[in-house]
């Protein structure tokens, strides 16, 4: 247990709205160990960018509320650091790179600038020039002088990946970091992530809908849907033998370069509305091996096998024994 | 699938450019150009799918606009089922845009918000004075065919009342009301998520083979080419550099271009993703204003040798329908 860096228990993040309770991310449970690259996989609305909002303590508030649960990171728990003492905590010991730097970079203030600010002991080795440098960026002096919105969308994520890196942080978050990239950028991009992680052992909790980064870039994965974490295990295990019925839908639905597919698979129906999410399992009314007891209790989370943890009432006991009586 | 003799071609682009002029200033006359479109040819037959791929500003959206003829190409003709699009006017103009339709990425942007699906649908039979007889049957009848059943429910939404894949279902019925030939997808399957975009290529692959309709489908997801597309034709700074089957550029890309677009798309495969042996560009693309001299793509080729520079690579046949701009395969 010494090598967890980060432990996320039992997360609520409910957002209340005039229409009601908004449960976006509805007992997370999820771990980052020392050096370990996690994706955290899910399709629009299911709450993955909530998790990791709440896990940097970013989550608008109000409408946003932490509403229960424990974020340990080595021996503190987030949730109890007033903002003063988080504000340290961000940067130093967690970072996060967003899908769009834009939004994130200040659009008036110069590049390099932007990158002093967050140094936190300017050394020798550790310039401003130094950082541009480190994550790839041809000619750092110019750049250092330039707007960000004279870069490209490449460079600009350069350059947030450099503010977050800027106090070698033990953990980052990148939170769809290559989504709004071409596709020869976001290999650069990745490149330059794995290479951060190698060199630095940074760990990684990527959050991504995209099943081809994470099978590209993620030692353990974990399936979201609907505000709740369905399945989770080695990247390996949940490619090659997905236990959950969302996770093998998605999976067959979603399309590779690699291979011709004449009938796509889907999964039928839509996500549901987290103001009011089905009962029990909330996958049931899109579930093709739906039962009984689906609809009305919600499965826990259990061990299958080492390390793949599962929830779904295929799996446990109590369900099949039901499903026959 | 494959291509032969007897297969009818309905659409013949041929030299095709479009440049937009540049403002730079209010009195001066633009000198500069963005060359969007720089030159391309390429045909299309019926029942087939035509993938054209590349990244952002390679020009593919505007190859879209112009097949169309939402704008005015600069130089280069389009045949489409046997005529000279650009030559037509008023009523044969309208006749003949009744046989092509047009699907976009951002349904909110291109379904009319104010208005009902109901309304929405009817517009494209009130378009051709086809809104006699029983109107509210045929809309329905094709919110059946696009899997918005049962019809009576979704009649009266707005588009915002909708979700994104029923939008776009919206958009594919309206595409699909006057049973066109053509039909030209504009990143129409890209804002969605990956099981609504398995439903949606699902559903127009379905509906290609029940009304013999041939696709030109824009896109920079090439996994999505590979099981949807029968042709592809790959763009870089507004020209073509690599066409052919889908299936021999995909297992054998000729051009260094096709090659890191192929190994920068990850897979969804944690095996495949560990073996594969990614080839990085350096850089970004550059100004479509002021393109590279010789090969477009030489500022970025790994394999760039001094000719590159100098002369530009044109279209060389390699068997098999493949075709490829490249030094390096002539």
């Amino acid at each position: 247990m010494e090598n967890i860096l980060l432990d996320v228990r039992g997360l609520k993040t409910y957002f209340h709205i005039s229409l009601g309770v908004v449960r976006a991310v509805d007992g997370v449970n999820l771990c980052v160990s020392k050096g370990e690259a996690v994706g955290l996989v899910g399709e629009s609305g299911c709450g993955k960018t909530m998790t990791a909002h709440s896990i940097m303590k970013l989550v608008p508030s109000p409408p946003g509320f932490i509403e229960e649960g424990e974020i340990w990171f080595r021996n503190t728990d987030l949730l109890r650091l007033g903002e003063q003492e988080m504000r340290k905590f961000r940067g130093r010991e967690v970072s996060m790179v967003f899908q769009d730097p834009m939004t994130y970079l200040n659009p008036v203030m110069k590049v390099g600038k932007q990158i002093a600010e967050v140094l936190v002991s300017p050394t020798r080795d550790r310039t401003v020039i130094k950082l541009l440098e480190s994550v790839g960026i041809p000619d750092p002096l110019k750049v250092a002088d330039q707007y960000p919105h004279e870069l490209s969308g490449g460079m600009r994520q350069r350059v947030l990946i450099a503010i977050a890196m800027a106090n070698d942080p033990p953990l980052l978050i990148a939170d769809e970091p290559t989504t709004a990239l071409d596709v020869t950028i976001q290999a650069q991009i990745l490149d330059l992530i794995k290479t951060i992680k190698t060199e630095k052992g940074t760990s990684l909790l990527l959050i991504t809908h995209d099943l081809g980064i994470v099978a590209e870039m993620c030692d353990r994965v974990y399936v979201m849907y609907a505000g709740k974490i369905v399945e989770s295990g080695d990247v390996f295990s949940i490619f090659e033998e997905p236990l959950h019925p969302y996770a093998q839908g998605l999976l067959r639905s979603s399309l590779s370069i690699a291979e011709f597919r004449e009938n796509l698979e889907t999964i039928e129906g839509t996500v549901p509305n987290l103001l009011d999410p089905p009962s029990g399992c909330r996958f049931h009314p899109r579930c093709p091996m739906a039962m009984s007891v689906c609809k009305e209790k919600e499965p826990s989370l259990i061990q299958e096998k080492p390390g793949h943890e599962v929830s779904c009432w295929l799996y446990e006991k109590d369900g099949r024994d039901r499903n026959h009586s | 699938m494959k291509r032969t003799d007897e297969t009818e071609t309905i659409l013949e682009i041929s030299g095709l450019k479009k440049y937009f002029p540049l403002r730079e200033g209010f009195f001066s006359r633009s000198s500069r150009f963005v060359r969007a479109v720089d030159g391309i040819s390429f045909s299309l037959a019926r029942k087939e799918t035509m993938a054209l791929v590349g990244e952002s500003g390679c020009g593919k959206s505007t190859t879209a606009k112009l097949v169309l003829r939402l704008i005015e190409p600069t130089a280069g003709t389009i045949r489409f089922l046997g005529r000279n699009v650009l030559e037509l006017g008023g009523k044969e103009l309208l006749a003949l845009r009744r046989e092509m339709q047009i699907i976009f990425q951002d349904t909110f942007a291109s379904l009319n918000p104010r208005k009902r699906v109901r309304e929405i649908l009817s517009q494209p039979f009130r378009n051709y004075r086809m809104d006699t007889g029983n109107l509210e049957e045929k809309v329905a009848e094709i919110l059946e065919l696009v899997g918005l059943s049962p019809p009576a429910i979704f009649l009266d939404r707005h588009p915002h009342e909708l979700s994104g894949g029923q939008r776009q279902r919206v958009g594919i019925a309206r595409a699909l009301a006057l049973h066109p030939t053509l039909i030209v997808a504009d990143e129409a399957v890209s804002a969605l998520d990956v099981s609504v975009k398995a439903q949606i290529l699902d559903l127009m692959k379905r509906l290609q083979r029940q009304f013999d309709l041939s696709f030109l489908f824009i896109t920079h997801d090439l996994a999505v080419v590979r099981s949807l597309a029968d042709q592809v034709a790959v763009m870089y700074l507004g020209l073509i550099v690599e066409r052919g089957p889908v299936r021999r550029v995909f297992s054998n890309p000729l051009h260094p271009y096709t090659q890191a677009l192929l190994s920068a798309t990850p897979v969804p495969n944690p095996r495949l993703a560990r073996q594969k042996k990614r080839m990085l560009l350096k850089g970004d693309v550059p100004s479509p204003v002021d393109p590279p001299k010789g090969c477009r793509f030489h500022t970025r080729c790994p394999f760039v040798m001094s000719r590159c520079r100098e002369e530009e690579p044109e279209l060389k046949e390699k068997g098999d329908g493949l075709v490829v701009a490249c030094f390096l395969h002539e």
